[in-house]
Order: structure tokens, then C-alpha cells, then sequence
């Protein structure tokens, strides 16, 4: 099995944030804590799009490198977990995420921060699979009961997709295949091109 | 199509500048439009309120229709118009509902209407006639939700019933959905009581329980999760919800408060003639019957609850493009589902044991009727002007016996056809003097449908002209608060309406007296949705989830519109409204509105004019999220035809904090 | 003076061996070991009994739930 993935395609996302809400819902998440957060560029003129971010589970990750407390691990098909029980609540691997993915439920004295938490991809944490404790602590475990994350399964328009990056690829190159287009939204001319530089052209007869 | 050359004759006239300066669109852009529309086909086209939530939104609505039919796209698979309805089951409200000018199945209020729907609930007509205080009343259209506040304040001489209204019941119903908020809590003031009955105490709390200390009841009703039924979609789909858990505390079915209120006011058995009920809930199953019984004209007739329950357990064999069934047999009946549309969208006509597919699209005549095709029908008349409004020769639903245009179908036609011994015994003898419409045994529908393949409502032209309306051609009228008083002298409003939905309504007279409003409020504000909310929303500001994603009413303001008046993005604005009234929200400048216009989202409650008023609500009821509602400051002005409220576009002014 | 320079040179020498001796100020990172609890496998419980192969085609088979190509025809 290949590790497990997020991905987000801007050429569908439509900015509903259930896949914000579902997490919310499915982990209850305390107000303030946003494990998972849909962000807007060009917001309201021509070209405006949007991605779901969470935690992505890199596969050298910052955060793991930077903890001094070493409570980052990673399971077997590369899900980033931690281990709450060890966390200080530093804040140091919220200064190395580049994506924003530490989250903290206390803004208290002296920089007083409360245990970091984060996307777990629903996998839970090092407590007993499907245990009280683990909901209580990390949220709902469902890769333990054969699900995949809660945001990639309710995507109103199948932008974020989420679970075995083989099977991920596959779904997005028939994707981009039969629509001709945006497959660019990573890649050398869409991070350093020129800002309006256009999208490939669809291909004859493709479908958005 | 009937009078489609007096359409071409108005669009004639709307040359390029005429356009730009009534809609503020550039030619370049409307050709590309029109170039996108005619080379695309078949394409569709789709709104929500936009269009209909103005003093001229029917004639919107139909210019949308005959363009559409200039195209070529109605009753083709991928074309129509395809109005999103708000709400979950909003359709389905409108469809066998509280309408104000119908009985269920928009049969109207005329005495034979009466008669059928007595007939149907199997109560004396005489009886229904003596709880109205008179025939007039009871055929004529009532007040709209619209309008009810001018039912209580109006005087008493100007409306056209005797008493005004003295109790209003909120079922299900926001108040601060509903224009001018400023004069809304005046009559709530001057009510004798207001029921409201609802999960959450809506904004009426924030409202009626500032302004009054009694008088004002909540009845907590269950939510959709509490209870079970059959729902409307907006592609008139019909799907059957399952109840998730058991009411909450006191809450009760609407359905069940319905039967307890009627036992109270002692017309329980009348209400329930023919449903059963069990500790005091009426059983759904058996409502749903009742309707499939009497609801012939928009084919509600054939969706049993069985059918649509066999549906919902085999939703992997419809085919989520043509929502056609491929094959598939319920294990559970072994009911077979070959060929029929899911949720068997209305019509779908006859009785259940007919099996009518359901009709995916409307007017489609390349299908044969009893596989969901259609035709335009026979609504309006034979002839009109000395021209013929039944379709011309050749021009039928597929396989139809009659491969010309033909009337509604009634008793005397099938005589005249020779059809008639095709009824059963039974079905003549209640067949017998009646319509397609009012003939309780259905036959008149199954010998046209199923034995002939012909429409029962008959085969007509589309009307592109509807001379029963104000404008019978669609044209423009400024609406009545415009910034723009030379456009308001070239296409003024309507005349005032002396007794139109029992009210005086008026037109010109605002418009004339606020001619000259641009001046002081310069600004297009518009209204509309979000997507973390809904309706009123204090149902959906009351989960934390969705509070924390917007949680600030805001009003979209042009960062041009904004530095002009020294507004930076998040200040807190007061925006003013020739009503009177002023709220007080947070400034979003963003480039999604033009400097023109002003955009607020409709479903904040909570805040009055710049004070919280979170003590009106029950302890712990309030909502996590409130706000200025921006219906408290819009303004006066309804559609034509409709009565539908103008929330799309009136005037303000903006201002600091 | 001679007992007094072989002092010095002692102490030098013992001084140049100690500078040897010091740690680099430059901090080269290890990798961590994680010091936390030990977490369950996810196929490790009653649905799955342990059979990682059957928990990893059950996932890739709910993975296809997001391709909607299955549903519709292209």
C-alpha cells in the first residue's frame, strides 16, 4: 500500500466548507481550533480559487524534525500523528509547518498554548484504536474501521480527495484527462510563472 | 408557440445602448452571451431568487421561458429553466400547500375546486362552505406572507375583507426573511397573539419579545431529523425521509400539532377522515395517499408511498445522468423498477397501479407519455385573437394516437373520440360529468395515457405572450426605490392596485414620491444566501460548527464604493435605507460587488438597529451568532402578479461607525 | 628558569590537549527517536483480526467512493 494523502484540486472547490464542517462535527473540535480550513485566492474576481488545507502528512516532516520533546511518530502508511500526553505545547512545530497545520486551544499568560493539535487524517493516536480515551484526545479513528477521513468522503464536488496516493493519482490523471485541463495546480509555472500566465488550453472537444 | 412575433417585435427595440444603460452590461458581452447560447444547445438556464424577487420578476421569469423557447431548449434533456427552490421541501410546500390563492395541486379556490378537495378529504361541501364567514371569502385569494403585516395595520375601510387580521402563526417561518423589519414590529405590536412554532424561537424572540411582554406563544416543533415523509426536490423528484431519532423533550411533528390543534378546535375527525392515527401522530403513509388521491393536475397522483419507499432502497440502479432505472427488482416486494425515473418526478400520472415513470423533463416530446414525455398543454383556451392555441398538426408527444393539437381531456371528449367504453364499470360511474382533473377513479387519465398515449391536459402551443397579466409582453420597469430618476421617467412602474391580495398595493405612488432617492442613497443594495446559513437562520447560527465559519454580519462594499466614504475592511458601518431604518454591520470590502451595488446575506437576527438583543431570547435559546437582519431596513415594493417581496434591489446609503 | 618554562610548556600542552578535547560549537541534529506511547495497528481489532491485506483492500475499495468516472459514464 502507498502512503496516505490529501490532495485538493483548486479546479473544483467551491468553497462550501463541509469538509471543514465534518471535521468540526465528526472530531468536535473546540472553537478556535481549525484543523482543517478552506482558503481563497483572488477571492471575488475572475480566476478566484480555492483549497482545502490540513495537515498533509509530509513525508519528511518539519514538524516531527523540529519537536524537542520527540512526540511526533509516523504509522506505517504515513500518517503524522503525536502523542499529546508528551507535547509541551512549544509551539516550535507550529513555527516550521509551512502549511499552518498545528493548531493550539489556549492563548493564556506567558504564552500559554495547551497541548498542539492537529489533522489527524482519521487516525486517531497512540491510545487504544476506537477507545473513549482516543475520541476524547485525538477525535474519531476511522482508518481502524476500514473508512477513510470524513472531509475527502463528504466533498460535495470530489475536490479533496484523501487515502492511498496510488489509487489518488489514478483518480486524478483519468480526472484531468477527460477535462483537458488543470493538472497545473502544482508545478513549476503555477509557483514561479508569471501570475496571469494561462492554464494549458483545453484539449479539443474536452469537457470542464 | 403563440405570439412569439410580439416578442420579437419588443426585442427589437432594446438596441445596444438602450441595454447597457437599463442593465449596465456592454454589448461586447451580451453578444458573447447570446453567441455562447445559440452555438451551445442544448443548454439550460438556472436561478434562485434573483429573478423573481421583484416588482417585475414575472415578467423576468417569463422573458427567461421565451428565450429559452426562442432557442429551442424547453422539453429537451439538458435544457429547460431549472429554478433552484430555497429550501429542502419548499417545492413540495407550494406543490400541496398553504398557497393563499389555491388548494392543494393549484386547483385554484373556485367552488368546483371546493367540491373536488371535499370529495377527496371526505367532508360535506356544505360543512367546509360553513366554517368560512362567507362563499366571497372563501373563494377569494387571501394575504400573502409578504404582505401580512399591512393585513394588520392597514386601515381597516382600504382592505378587502371585513375585520383586519388580529393572530398570525408562524409555522416554520423566519420574520426577518420578510421586507421592511421597521413596520414588521409595528404590527407585531398591534396583534391580539402570534403563535410561533418552530425548533428554535427564530427571530420573532429577538423581535416580538423586545416589543411585547405577552401574547406570544413558541410551540416547539420537531425537526426534519424527528419525524418521517416524503419531500419535493427542486427537479420535482420526490424522496421519502427517514426519521434519524425520536423527538426531543416537548417537541412534536408538525403534522401532530396540526391533529391536536384540530381536536381543540373540534374537527378532528373531519381532519382525519381518512388517516389513521396513532397516539395522536397521523400517519404519513396515509397523508401522502389522501394527496395521491385528489392530486391529479401536476400528477401527484402515482408516488405511493410503497413506490417511493422501494425507490430509496434501490438508489444504485437509476442512472444519475437520465435518473432512469436500468433494470433493477426490489428484493424486498420484488417490484420491478425497469425504466422508472427516480423519485418518480412529478407528473407522474394516475393511480400507483397505472406505474407512470415519472417525467424527468417537462414538454418532452420525443418521449412517449407513459415513459415521461409531455407536451405543452391545453391551459388557456382554444383560440385566442381568432388564432388557434391547440399545437399545430404534426406536432405531439411521441406514439400519441393524436398527432395534432387537442383540448383537456374530459368526459364529453372521450365520448366524442370514442374512447369512453375503454373505462372500466366503475371507472364510468365516477367518471361520469367530470375532467381528467376531478375524476376520482383516474380512468379518464389511464385510457388517455396508457391505451392512447395521449396527454391528458391536452396539446397546445406555448404561450410567449400571456395576455391575462399586467405586461402581457414582458417589458422593463425601474424598480421602485432606483438610484436612477431619468431611467424611473423612461420605464416607470405599474399603476397602484386598489385591492390586489385584499390590499391596496402600490406602485407609482412610492416610486413618484422617492423619484429622487438616488440622491441620498446612491448605493444598489441587494440581498441574498450564504452558504454556512440558512433562511432566518437562527437554526443554523445556533451550531457551533457553522457560527464560527462567518461570524460577523457584514455588508460587501467595492473598495472604490469604500474609500470614498473613509471605510476600511472590517469597520463597523451603519447602512441607511429611505425606510427609516439603519443597521449597524461589519464592512467586507472586496472586489465581488461593483462600486454601485451593496450586498448583505439575509440570515442574521439578534441585533435591532445597533443593539443586541440577546435578553429576548429564552434563557440559553439565543443563537452563538446574531446580527443586523438586513430586512429591518429594506424597503416597500412587490411583484405585480405575485405579490413576492422586491429584496433584490432598493437603495442606501453607507456610512461610518 | 628552566623548571619554571617546562611549567609553562606543561600547562600550554595541557591546555592545546583540553582545546582538543572541547566539544564542536556547531549543533549537528540526530534524528529523534519518539518517546512516546506505542500506537495499534489499524487492522489490529474485531473487523479486521489482524489481516493487514484485507484492511488494506477494504480502504483502497472506499477509496474508489471518490472517483464519481465510476458512477457516470465519463
Amino acid at each position: 500500500m502507498a502512503r496516505m494523502k490529501f490532495i485538493c484540486d483548486a479546479e473544483r472547490c467551491i468553497e462550501c466548507n463541509g469538509c471543514v464542517t465534518a471535521c468540526k462535527n465528526e472530531h468536535e473540535v473546540p472553537w478556535g481550533v481549525n484543523r482543517r480550513r478552506v482558503v481563497t485566492i483572488n477571492d471575488g474576481v475572475p480566476g478566484e480559487r480555492s483549497m482545502s488545507v490540513a495537515c498533509m502528512h509530509c513525508s519528511d516532516a518539519p514538524c516531527m524534525a523540529v519537536c524537542p520533546v520527540d512526540c511526533f511518530y509516523r504509522t506505517d502508511e504515513g500518517v503524522v500523528l503525536h502523542d499529546k500526553d508528551l507535547c509541551i505545547g512549544c509551539g516550535y512545530c507550529f513555527y516550521a509547518c509551512p502549511f499552518g497545520a498545528p493548531q493550539f486551544p489556549q492563548a493564556g499568560a506567558f504564552g500559554l498554548r495547551g497541548k498542539m493539535d492537529k489533522c489527524t487524517f482519521c487516525a486517531g493516536g497512540p491510545e487504544t484504536n476506537n477507545s473513549e480515551e482516543e475520541f476524547r484526545k485525538y477525535g474519531r479513528n476511522r482508518l481502524a474501521e476500514g473508512k477513510l477521513p470524513l472531509c475527502a468522503e463528504v466533498c460535495s464536488t470530489k475536490a479533496l480527495l484523501g487515502g492511498d496516493a496510488d489509487v489518488l493519482a489514478d483518480i486524478y490523471r483519468q480526472r484531468v484527462l477527460t477535462r483537458g485541463k488543470g493538472a497545473d495546480i502544482w508545478g513549476w509555472s503555477t509557483a514561479y510563472g508569471k501570475p496571469d500566465a494561462p492554464a494549458t488550453a483545453p484539449a479539443a472537444g474536452g469537457k470542464s | 408557440m403563440f405570439g412569439m412575433d410580439k416578442i420579437r417585435d419588443e426585442a427589437m427595440k432594446w438596441t445596444a445602448d438602450k441595454v447597457e444603460e437599463v442593465s449596465g452590461v456592454p454589448d461586447d458581452q451580451v453578444k458573447l452571451i447570446a453567441e455562447t447560447m445559440a452555438k451551445n444547445k442544448p443548454s439550460t438556464v438556472v436561478w434562485c431568487m434573483g429573478q423573481t424577487q421583484h416588482t417585475t420578476g414575472n415578467a423576468i421569469v417569463r422573458m427567461m421561458c421565451n428565450l429559452q423557447l426562442a432557442l429551442g431548449n424547453v422539453g429537451v434533456a439538458g435544457g429547460g429553466t431549472n429554478i433552484f427552490r430555497g429550501h429542502d421541501n419548499v417545492q413540495g410546500a407550494t406543490d400541496v400547500g398553504p398557497n393563499p390563492d389555491s388548494l392543494p395541486g393549484y386547483y385554484g379556490i373556485a367552488t368546483g375546486s371546493w367540491k373536488h378537495w371535499a370529495n377527496v378529504w371526505g367532508v360535506d361541501y356544505e360543512w367546509l362552505k360553513g366554517r368560512f364567514a362567507s362563499q366571497a371569502l372563501m373563494e377569494k385569494s387571501g394575504i400573502t406572507v409578504s404582505r401580512w403585516i399591512d393585513g394588520v395595520t392597514e386601515k381597516n375601510e382600504l382592505i378587502d375583507q371585513d375585520p383586519n387580521l388580529r393572530a398570525v402563526v408562524f409555522w416554520g417561518h423566519a420574520p426577518n426573511s420578510q421586507t421592511r423589519g421597521k413596520d414588521m414590529l409595528e404590527a407585531m405590536k398591534a396583534l391580539d397573539t402570534l403563535v410561533v412554532i418552530d425548533p428554535y424561537p427564530s427571530a420573532t424572540a429577538a423581535m416580538a419579545a423586545s416589543a411585547r411582554k405577552d401574547g406570544v406563544y413558541l410551540l416547539p416543533a420537531a425537526t426534519q431529523f424527528e419525524c418521517e415523509g416524503s419531500c419535493t426536490a427542486s427537479n420535482r423528484s420526490i424522496q421519502w425521509r427517514e426519521k434519524v431519532i425520536e423527538p426531543l423533550w416537548e417537541s412534536k411533528p408538525d403534522h401532530t400539532i396540526m391533529y391536536l390543534f384540530a381536536q381543540k378546535f373540534g374537527f378532528a375527525d373531519e381532519f382525519t377522515k381518512n388517516v389513521k392515527v396513532t397516539n395522536n401522530e397521523p400517519s404519513v403513509e396515509d397523508i401522502l395517499r389522501e394527496i395521491n388521491r385528489g392530486t391529479w393536475t401536476i400528477g401527484y397522483t402515482g408516488q405511493s408511498p410503497e413506490r417511493l419507499k422501494i425507490h430509496m432502497r434501490n438508489m444504485q440502479v437509476f442512472d444519475p445522468k437520465t435518473l432512469k432505472a436500468k433494470g433493477g427488482i426490489d428484493k424486498e416486494t420484488g417490484y420491478v423498477l425497469d425504466g422508472e425515473y427516480f423519485g418518480l418526478p412529478w407528473p407522474c400520472y394516475g393511480t400507483p397501479e397505472m406505474k407512470h415513470p415519472g417525467s424527468p423533463n417537462l414538454y418532452d416530446t420525443s418521449k412517449h407519455v407513459m415513459d415521461g414525455g409531455g407536451n405543452f398543454r391545453a391551459n388557456f383556451g382554444v383560440e385566442k385573437d381568432g388564432t388557434s392555441l391547440l399545437a399545430a398538426d404534426g406536432s405531439a408527444s411521441k406514439g400519441a394516437d393524436l398527432q395534432f393539437g387537442y383540448p383537456e381531456f374530459d368526459h364529453v371528449l372521450l365520448k366524442k373520440l370514442g374512447w369512453w367504453d375503454d373505462l372500466t364499470e366503475d371507472e364510468k360511474k365516477k367518471a361520469e360529468g367530470k375532467n381528467w382533473k376531478t375524476d376520482p377513479s383516474g380512468g379518464i387519465i389511464r385510457v388517455a395515457m396508457k391505451n392512447h398515449g395521449c396527454h391528458p391536459f391536452g396539446n397546445a402551443k406555448a404561450r410567449a405572450v400571456v395576455w391575462n397579466f399586467p405586461d402581457p409582453v414582458p417589458v422593463h420597469r425601474e424598480p421602485i426605490f432606483s438610484p436612477r430618476a431619468d431611467l424611473v421617467a423612461k420605464y416607470p412602474t405599474h399603476e397602484d392596485k386598489k385591492a390586489f391580495w385584499r390590499l391596496p398595493t402600490l406602485y407609482k405612488s412610492v416610486q413618484d414620491q422617492f423619484a429622487n432617492v438616488g440622491k441620498d442613497y446612491p448605493l444598489i443594495m441587494t440581498s441574498g444566501r450564504l452558504v454556512e446559513y440558512e433562511g432566518g437562520g437562527d437554526e443554523t447560527r445556533s451550531n457551533p460548527w457553522l457560527a464560527e465559519l462567518q461570524q460577523n454580519m457584514f455588508v460587501e462594499i467595492n473598495p472604490k464604493t469604500a474609500n470614498d466614504r473613509g471605510i476600511r475592511d472590517k469597520d463597523m458601518v451603519w447602512v441607511k435605507s429611505p425606510s427609516g431604518a439603519q443597521i449597524k454591520v461589519q464592512a467586507m470590502v472586496t472586489e465581488r460587488v461593483g462600486p454601485d451595488t451593496v450586498f448583505l446575506p439575509f440570515h442574521f437576527a439578534g441585533h435591532w438597529m445597533g443593539k443586541d438583543l440577546i435578553d429576548s431570547y429564552p434563557e440559553g435559546a439565543a443563537p452563538v451568532v446574531r446580527g443586523e437582519a438586513v430586512n429591518t431596513a429594506t424597503t416597500y415594493g412587490y411583484d405585480s402578479v405575485t405579490m413576492m417581496q422586491e429584496t433584490k434591489t432598493t437603495v442606501c446609503q453607507i456610512m461610518k461607525a | 628558569m628552566k623548571p619554571l618554562s617546562g611549567a609553562v610548556c606543561l600547562v600550554a600542552l595541557a591546555a592545546a590537549l583540553a582545546g582538543c578535547g572541547e566539544k564542536e560549537q556547531v549543533v549537528v541534529y540526530k534524528q529523534g527517536q519518539y518517546q512516546g506511547k506505542a500506537d495499534g495497528k489499524p487492522w489490529d481489532n474485531e473487523s479486521f483480526s489482524g489481516d493487514r491485506g484485507n484492511w488494506e483492500a477494504t480502504i483502497k475499495a472506499r477509496n474508489q467512493n471518490q472517483n464519481e468516472y465510476r458512477r457516470i459514464n465519463g
